[in-house]
Parts: C-alpha cells; structure tokens; sequence
C-alpha cells in the first residue's frame, strides 16, 4: 500500500490549528467558541472566535482508544452506556485531567466562553456543552433544528436563518466586536472553497482503482471538519488533490490489487480504523466512499447569502432528512462510484447516524439490486464491537460478491 | 444446662450458583456453615444446605430461634421465619466481621452491588451493576469450562499470569466471544483466565460509589481472589476481603433474625429497606 | 484414491469430513475444540481421514471454514461458514431455500436462490448470541446433561415464556422459573421456545428451511418448534451437525476463490 505522502502537512496544518487555539485560550488573545460539528462556524470565525470542536476530540479519543478508559468515568455518574460514547468518552477524558492536545503544547481543552450547538444531527450534543456550561458557567446557544427533512423548503431554511439571525447579538456581546457583513461573507467563501476542494478529492475515488478510500477519508477530513473558513484548509486540500491526481494518473490504488468496491454508511469504528482498513485490503475490497466523508460537503453556501445559504446547508446534509431521500442519496453514490454493496454500520450509541434500523439496508439492496451488510459496532465505545463478529460477517460477504462477479487471483 | 439467654438463628442466602447455610449463636459465633450448588429445583437444594449446616454445627432444627433467609430464591425456603434483601444482609453480615463503615462490594453469580455501610452496620445506599453486565460469576465459570479447568481452577491459572488478555465487553454474552477470540489468538489461557476477572473488575469500577475502606464479599470473592487485585489496580484502592465472604449475607440474614427477635419476640418478619 | 477434506473449527467442537469426487462422505470426525484449535483441527482430520480409509497423501485438497479456520494451519484454502453451510446444503436440497445454521456461539440465517448462490446472509445481533451455549446452560441449572433437555422437553404441558431476547436476561428468567417451582420439561420448552423466537426474528423466511448446526442434530424438539413457529417445514439434511465441514470439502473439490488472507500466498 502505498502512504498517502501529505500525511505530513496534514499533521502540520492540524498541529498549527490546535496551537492556534491553545493560544488563544491560554493568552486570551481571542474568544474560544465550541461548535458542534456542523454548527455555524462561518460566522464565529467572522466575529473572530477561536473555533473547537468536541467531536473532533472525541475522535481522537476514540482513534487513540483511550474512550475506554474515559467512559466508565461518566457511566458511573449516571450517563448511561447508551447514549452518545463522544460525549462519554470527551467529559471522561476531561474529568480524568487528560487530553491528545498535549501533544500540542496545549495544558487541556481549551476553555469555552460560549457553546454552540445545532440539533440537526442529534438532541446530544446539546446535553453535552450543557454539561461543560454548568462547569464553567458559560452560555450554550444555538439552532434547533427540524429533523427528517424531505425536500428542504423555504419555510425550513426560514425558520433556521431567523435563529441564527438570532445568535449575532449575544455573540456578537461574547465577543466585544460587531458583525463586519464584508468579513462574514469572505469566511462563507472560503468555507465554500474549502468545501469544493475536499468534495473534489472525495470524487477522485470513483476512478478505478480508487486513488483514497473512506479510511484514508476518515483521517484526511481533519481540516474540513475543524478548519472551515481558514485560508490554511484550502492550502491543505490544493496539495492533497495535486497528490490524488497524481496517484490516478499514475494507477497507484488505496486498495492494491482492488476487486471490490463498497460503500459505508454510518460512523466510523475509530478505534477499529486500522484493523478494519487492513482487513478489507486483505479481502482487496475498497470503500471507495462514505455517507461520513460527504458529510462535509456544504455546496449550499453562498457568500452573496451568507446566513441564508449557512442555514440551507445545514438542512440539506443527509443526516438531517428523511428516509427517501437517503435512499435517493444512496442510489446516487452507488451510481457515480460504482460500488458493488454497501455496509451499514448501526452505531450502537449514535441512532442518528444508524441507518439501518428502520429497514433501509433491505430496501437499498431491493431498489438498486445490490447486496448490503448490516455491521453491529459503534463510533467510540469497542465494547459494543465484537471483532470476531465482524470479520466473519465482512469475510462472508466478500465471498458473496465473489461469487456473483469472480475475479480470479492472477486477474489482478 | 444449656444458656438460656444464647440463641441461635440460621441464615440460609439462596443464589444463583450456590446456596449458603449458616448457623449462628446470639454472641455472633458461627457453629456450623454449609454451602451447596443450585442444580434444580432450589427447594431440594435449600433442604439440604440446611442439614447440612445445622449436622456442622451439632444443632437440633428444633432448638434454633428461627431460619432467615435472602438471596434470589429466598421465597423457596420454606421453613424462613424471615426473609431480608440481599444488600441489607450482606451489609449486616460484612459489618459484623469487620466493624466499620466501608464500601461494600458483593460479587456473586449475576448481580454484582457497590453497597454503602454506615459505622452502624446499616445500608445507606446500594447499585446494582447495569442489566447488561449481569451474569458476571457465570461468565468466570463459562470460561473455565473454555479452558478445560475446574472453576476453581481458574483462579490458579490467572495467579500463573503476568498480563491480562483483552476481554472488554460489558455483556457476558459478547465476553465469552472474546475469550474465544483470544483462545484462537493464542493467547495463554493463565491470560485469559486473568483477562477474564478483569472484565469483571471494570464493570464494578463503572459502577461507581467507591470510598474507602472498600470491602468485598460474595462467592467471586471467595473462589476467584483474582477479581480483588483487579479491583485493586483498576480503582487504585486498597482492597480488602471480608472474612469467609461466601457466608457474608448468610451470616447477615442470620444476625438481622436475632436482632429483629430481640425486639418483635421473632414473629415471622419480613424485612426491606 | 483421490478425496477432498473439510474441517470446521467451531468455537466448541471442531468437525471434519472427507468426500470423494462424486461427493459421497467417506469419513467424519467430531471432537472438541478446547484451548487448542490448530491440535483440534489436526485430530478431527486424521480421524475422519482414518474412518474414511485414506492417507492423507490422498488428500488433493482441505479447506477450512468456521470460527478458528485461520488456524487450520495445513489448509489450501477457507470461506466463512456462511459460505459452506449454504454450498453443503444445496448439494441436498435445490434452491431456493433458506438455511438456519444453529451453532454453539451465535445463529445464522443464509437465503440461497434457485441456483444456490447466496443472495444474503443475517448473523444474529450480538445481543441474542449465545444459542447453544445458551441450552448448556439451562442444562446445568437443571442438572442434567444438554442432550437430554430434548426428551425432557417432550413431556412439557405448559407454555412458559421467556420473553427477553439477551441471552443473559433469558437466563435470569430462566432462574426464576425454576425458583417458582415450574416443571423441568416445561422449562426446556421454554428454552426452545426463547431460541425459535430469536431465530425467526432474525429475518422472513419465504419457501422451503433447511437447518443445520450441532444444535439441530441434537435438538429435534427445536426444530419441530421452529417448523411450527415459521409455518413451514424444516428440512433437517444428513449429517447437520457435519455440514460446514461438507460445504468446506465441496469448496475444496470445486476450487472455490478464496477471498481470505490465504488467497495472498496463492499469488
């Protein structure tokens, strides 16, 4: 397999990042924000907030498997092992005192002096910041959205700018600053950019074989997650696309040897990454794409619109809709990147991001006539995981596609 | 001449895996002690824990002040005067060993509970380990069926460990996959038998309520001292062992029964907290 | 004479058999899986290998399937026991059909169409795992050996329920019939009952079931259980308990791919 070479100025642009922020947390420099994940962060970066991200913590935490540890913390103080293992695994980690941001020169999180949340993806995230604002007796605002969205209406998009129309006088207070409208819709254009480029990348993988698969995604998504609006993110993508065309000029594949081709819907398995990523190259299998990866893609935003346009983005993403057009979203990504099933994780503690339990998986392979896999696991919490269960389900289902489509060894 | 003023009480606690009988004197001296598997009807299996305990002790059904029962079949002993919950027996039978107010852990076959013990014996509070994870004393003896060695066994083949093997699930079901996993690894079964007790631990620990002094009784404690260093090392607490703790919440009914007769004249009494 | 072998490493027993050209089994082993599931593998082969009359220079290929195939070390090949129950059974029963492999750890439901390939398979949530060990267990606690929970089970006259579907929870409810006082015959129907219940959970079962499993070749009572639950007859094939280890040995006679890690040292 050969390495992705901007590994390293991935390392470098994520590193500049973290420091960035434990600066301005330690030096007060500027005001710390914490956003969920899809949340409005053009708009805190144009009132100049240093932005964090819990999710991507608890990520990390969960790569590092250090969640492990951390969650049982939480459990025993009465969170139960069925909700959200980030949030478990992120306020462990804080009550234990510890932190991968270490690493980076930071002594812990960086300190919030205002939470914000937007429920289009699930009611936890909320209970989450409420918890860190009742720490540090800090505000935790934010958009309620609507959920289960068939077409995105006038109305829904309506309903979402006036709340955050509604955010820019207490944020605006937080902050010390007032909204500049030149600078807000600047960041919306570069968050756009930053958007295109990593949708672009993600593309590269419909070429056979795939140039990046959904676990070099999972990874390579850092700034699009954490570096919206910062020129430093589109830097970073400009470089990887260089690499990625390179890679399929050159025929050099995620996957060497690639004879099947899947798609995954759900959370990633964090602290599963690598084995999962070593079995399915053992089985030459790759998961050219992901429901996760795409989920950083906001084509909606439009600097000539700046909050409108924030508003549609955050309702047109596929966790906020309903189960049609899901389906629809599917089909379409079967079709552009020819896969020949699709994997669904059901998450253990992350229903919204479990697809699979409202019958979907059957529906999907009964529409588009392709086979599907239902794997029990989830994002953070390995106990819910059983790999055993999982090999043999992955195992089985290759062998299945092997024998509706064989490719003999020395074809490849 | 026998003393009229010393009584004498049996407490039976009818578990899961096993049944405890024991026979009690009102100065708190134990006379007799018994223990039997639940294989069956539980019935059959609290007759003869019973007999058991009072030919030990050389006692005459006849001359006990009344039987006390508790454990999950309690309502099976028949001939109970008496019937007390688990946690406020084992409270009461841990104190009496120990005499100070500690964290009580009670490990037995399914329930494991992290019981508070206040300087006068009593319970203050109890948690029961989440749904999920119940089962945990069946679980050590599956896997010692997995390695060919006896329950009790297992204990032996963990002491022999320098590591734990990975066992990380809180369901028992999906633990007894890991252990085969390992199995098939390669991992060294004296691994796997320590891996094994510390799942265990981990799932106490997430249970939450530690002070110290931190006390633990109940069958795993006795058979499977394995879990306690595990215990040990994950809380970062010292552990201690109640004194024969599979008799712990025997001991407690039996001494609830002659506290309770000391003041109601031993009425059958049912008593809950 | 030429023959081809098939080994099972279950995670309780581990089987084998050996099939000539034409697919006749010419020899089957059975023995426990324990601590060592390469030493098992290797027992369970020179057994079948002795009951068939063969050497194993005869042998021109085995291929391993179950839970321990990666350690049948002296394998040419492997496919999950997904793949070898379904290819063992139609070599009986023609298509379509759906297979129920009932084993020690789990259960698995495998559609199969009219020409044999599988169209999808379902493996039990980890929540209902468990299933054979689950009848061992109730076994024990009635005190009595697992394969006598069938006959017993023929004298049940009432219907209890045990409603949940944790295996573990089941097991509670177990216990506290027992502490009520009901009768062991209808304790072991229930057990069967709580089994038939998961299994026809798992998925729809359209047209002819075919079961298979050690848990099927000692427990005829579950599989009328399950016949009645699923409104359907249910197909028992020869030697159930064998058929991953037949379905391996057919893979291997037929030169199966195989997608595995071994597939790296065919090339």
């Amino acid at each position: 397999m050969t390495a992705i070479r901007s590994t390293a100025a991935l390392r470098d642009a994520m590193g500049g990042y973290f420091r960035a922020l434990g600066e301005a947390a330690e030096r007060k420099t500027a005001p710390v924000a914490w956003c969920s994940s899809v949340g409005p962060v053009e708009l805190l970066r144009a009132l100049g907030f240093a932005v964090f991200f819990p999710e991507n913590h608890a990520a990390m935490l969960g790569a590092a498997r250090t969640a492990q540890r951390y969650m049982p913390i939480v459990h025993s103080q009465g969170y139960s092992p069925d909700i959200c293992s980030y949030l478990t695994s992120d306020i462990g980690a804080y009550l234990a005192g510890e932190t991968p941001l270490q690493a980076y020169g930071l002594p812990g999180i960086p300190k919030a002096d205002v939470l914000v949340f937007n429920t289009n993806q699930c009611r936890d995230v909320r209970d989450w910041f409420e918890w860190y604002a009742r720490r540090w007796n800090a505000p935790v605002i934010g958009v309620r959205s609507p959920r289960a969205i068939d077409d995105v209406t006038t109305n829904d998009v309506d309903g979402v700018t006036v709340q955050l129309e509604a955010l820019v006088p207490a944020l605006e207070a937080i902050a010390g600053v007032r909204l500049d409208a030149g600078r807000l819709a600047e960041t919306v254009a570069t968050s756009r950019r930053t958007s295109d480029l990593w949708e672009t990348c993600l593309q590269s993988a419909s070429r056979r074989p795939a140039p990046l698969n959904f676990f070099d995604g999972t990874v390579h998504m850092g700034p699009a997650v954490v570096m919206r609006g910062l020129d430093e993110a589109n830097g970073y993508y400009q470089r990887l696309l260089a690499e990625l065309g390179e890679r399929a000029r050159d025929g050099v594949a995620a996957v060497p040897g690639e004879r099947y081709r899947l798609y995954w819907d759900g959370m990633p398995i964090w602290g599963r990454l690598r084995a999962l990523s070593g079995l399915f190259a053992e089985f030459r299998t790759a998961v050219v794409a992901s429901t996760y990866c795409n989920s950083w893609i906001f084509s909606a935003l439009d600097p000539a619109d700046p909050l409108r346009s924030m508003a549609r983005a955050s309702l047109e993403l596929f966790i906020v809709r309903s189960e049609q057009p899901k389906v629809r979203y599917i089909e379409a990504m079967v079709r552009r990147y020819q896969v020949d099933g699709v994997i669904f994780h059901d998450c253990r503690t992350c229903p919204s991001n479990s697809n699979a339990r409202y019958g979907m998986p059957r529906r999907v392979s009964e529409e588009l006539g392709i086979p599907t896999l239902v794997l029990d696991g989830d994002v953070n919490d390995l106990r819910c995981f059983s790999d055993e269960q999982a090999r043999t389900n992955i195992e089985g289902f290759v062998e299945q596609l092997a024998d509706v489509r064989p490719v003999r060894m020395d074809a490849s | 001449m026998p003393d009229e003023t010393r009584r004498i009480a049996a407490g039976v606690d009818a578990g899961t895996e096993c049944l405890k009988a024991v026979i009690v004197a009102s100065d708190g001296q134990v006379l007799g002690r018994a223990v039997v598997p639940a294989r069956g009807h539980f019935e059959a299996c609290v007759h003869e824990v019973l007999a058991a305990a009072l030919d030990d002790a050389q006692v005459a059904s006849g001359d006990l002040a009344g039987i006390a029962a508790t454990g999950f079949a309690m309502n099976c002993v028949a001939s109970a005067t008496m019937t007390a919950t688990d946690t406020l027996c084992h409270a009461r039978g841990a104190f009496h060993r120990v005499q100070t107010a500690m964290t009580l852990v009670d490990i037995g076959g399914r329930d494991p509970h992290v019981i508070k013990v206040d300087g006068g014996g009593r319970r203050v509070e109890a948690r029961g380990v989440r749904q999920c994870a119940a089962g945990v004393g069946s679980f050590l003896m599956f896997t010692a069926r997995h390695l060919d060695v006896s329950a009790t066994g297992l204990q032996d083949l963990a002491a022999a460990a320098v590591q734990p093997a990975r066992v990380s699930s809180y369901c028992s079901v999906f633990s007894t996959t890991e252990v085969l996993e390992r199995l098939r690894e390669g991992a060294r079964r004296e691994e796997i038998a320590l891996g094994a007790m510390h799942s265990i631990a981990e799932r106490i620990v997430e249970m939450g309520l530690f002070e110290d002094p931190l006390y633990v009784c109940g069958g795993v404690a006795e058979y499977f001292p394995g879990v306690l260093g595990a215990l040990a090392s994950l809380s970062g607490r010292q552990v201690h062992t109640v004194p024969e703790p599979l008799l712990t919440g025997a001991l407690g009914a039996a001494l609830k029964l002659l506290d309770e007769s000391l003041v109601s004249g031993g009425a059958k009494a049912e008593v809950r907290q | 004479m030429t023959c081809w072998a098939g080994i099972d490493s279950g995670s309780w027993a581990t089987k084998a058999v050996v099939i000539d050209a034409e697919a006749r089994v010419l020899g089957t082993a059975v023995v426990r899986s324990g601590a060592d599931l390469s030493g098992a593998a290797e027992r369970a082969y020179l057994t079948a290998l002795d009951e068939a009359k063969r050497a194993t220079t005869d042998v021109s290929a085995v291929w391993a399937t179950g839970f321990g195939r990666q350690s049948v070390t002296f394998a040419d090949g492997s496919r999950t026991e997904l793949d070898c129950h379904g290819r063992g059974v139609v070599h009986y029963v023609p298509g379509p059909i759906v297979v129920v492999d009932i084993g020690g750890q789990d259960a698995k439901v495998i559609r199969l169409d009219d020409t044999g390939r599988r169209l999808a398979h379902r493996m039990n949530r980890k929540c209902a795992a468990g299933t054979g060990s689950f009848l061992d267990e109730i076994a024990l606690r009635l005190g009595i050996e697992a394969y006598e929970l069938d006959r017993l089970a023929d004298g049940a006259t009432e219907e209890l329920e045990l409603s949940s579907f944790c295996t573990v929870f089941a097991g509670t409810e177990l216990l506290t019939l027992i502490r009520s006082g009901k009768r062991p015959a209808d304790l072991a129907s229930a057990a069967y009952r709580s089994l038939v219940m998961r299994i026809s959970a798992m998925d729809v079962f359209p047209g002819r079931v075919v079961a298979t499993g050690g848990v099927v070749a000692h427990h005829p009572h579950l599989v009328r259980m399950l016949a009645d639950k699923l409104r359907s007859e249910v197909v028992v094939p020869p030697h159930p308990q064998e058929m991953g280890a037949f379905g391996a040995a057919l893979a291997a006679r037929d030169g199966a791919v195989a997608v595995g890690p071994e597939a790296h040292h065919d090339t």
